[in-house]
């Protein structure tokens, strides 16, 4: 009994379909995410770049809603794909119980926190009633 | 917590040669990739919360060294998405995944990635030296 008691005990909590869903997510998202993702640096870093990116040029791009919902798209696959990988990386790493759920409750405070600003910026888009010298 | 330390150990110890350096390689640029999104996402969002600060931002990163960042940036995108891709594939067809298979999807992934990486990083090269160091 004393020696079942000791390898019937678990480390972490098993969750095979959440496992499963996350296995499933990284690769449709990552599949998804190679044109879009390629796309997006094709466009905003080498046809354009920072040199000729500003608020403005940002609020004639999202003037075109398909651009928003291209960024949105983006945002949320990429953003949680990142995350979910992280998941990975600290289960592979991090083994104190304690210690991994707080770097996993941090993750995903980080990600409810920055998809919700992204959204939010991405729907009220550029305030240029803020901008002195407008667009 | 062993973190990079084993990791690296790792690569030096367990011979898994290009498969797993391919591996590393994966986990490392999604890790670089996933810290450079979290800014992105707060440096973009300005445009609503402070479009000011925004072109501030950006400013800042037209100076060559955040230039440099990007071309890694770019190099880390491409490498995760092509050897991902090769993953992605090899698991929903498992019979990919053999020796005989890996070999050749390995060397498609590597080649893919330099046709793509040189010119562009050259490119990028290019504007960095032409409107960071020389000013344009």
């Amino acid at each position: 009994m004393a020696a079942s008691h000791r390898t019937a005990r678990v480390v972490s909590p098993v969750r095979p379909r959440f496992d499963v869903a996350v296995w499933s997510y990284m690769r449709w998202s990552g599949v998804l995410l190679i044109p879009l993702a390629f796309g997006h640096l094709a466009i905003m870093h080498l046809i354009n770049n920072v040199h000729v990116i500003d608020a403005c040029f940002v609020y004639y791009r999202w003037a075109m809603v398909g651009w928003r919902v291209y960024d949105a798209l983006l945002l949320w696959l990429a953003y949680i794909h990142g995350l979910l990988g992280l998941r990975y990386v600290i289960d592979d790493y991090v083994h104190q119980p304690g210690l991994r759920r707080g770097l996993k409750g941090l993750a995903v405070v980080l990600g409810v926190a920055l998809l919700t600003v992204g959204s939010v910026a991405l729907v009220g888009g550029v305030r240029v009633t803020e901008l002195p010298g407008g667009c | 917590m062993y973190g990079l330390g084993l990791l690296l150990r790792q690569g030096l110890t367990y011979r898994g040669g290009l498969y797993q350096l391919s591996w590393i390689a994966h986990r490392i640029a999604g890790l670089g990739t996933l810290l450079f999104l979290t800014i992105h996402i707060v440096d973009t969002s300005l445009v609503f919360f402070a479009p000011e600060l925004y072109n501030h931002a950006i400013q800042l990163y037209r100076n060559p060294f955040f230039g440099i960042g990007e071309v890694i940036l770019v190099g880390c995108v491409l490498w995760h998405g092509l050897n991902g891709l090769r993953i992605a594939i090899s698991d929903w067809f498992p019979h990919l995944w053999s020796p005989q298979t890996q070999r050749p999807m390995l060397t498609a992934v590597a080649v893919a990635f330099l046709v793509l990486y040189i010119p562009v990083a050259v490119y990028m090269a290019v504007t960095i030296v032409a409107r960071g160091f020389l000013g344009g």
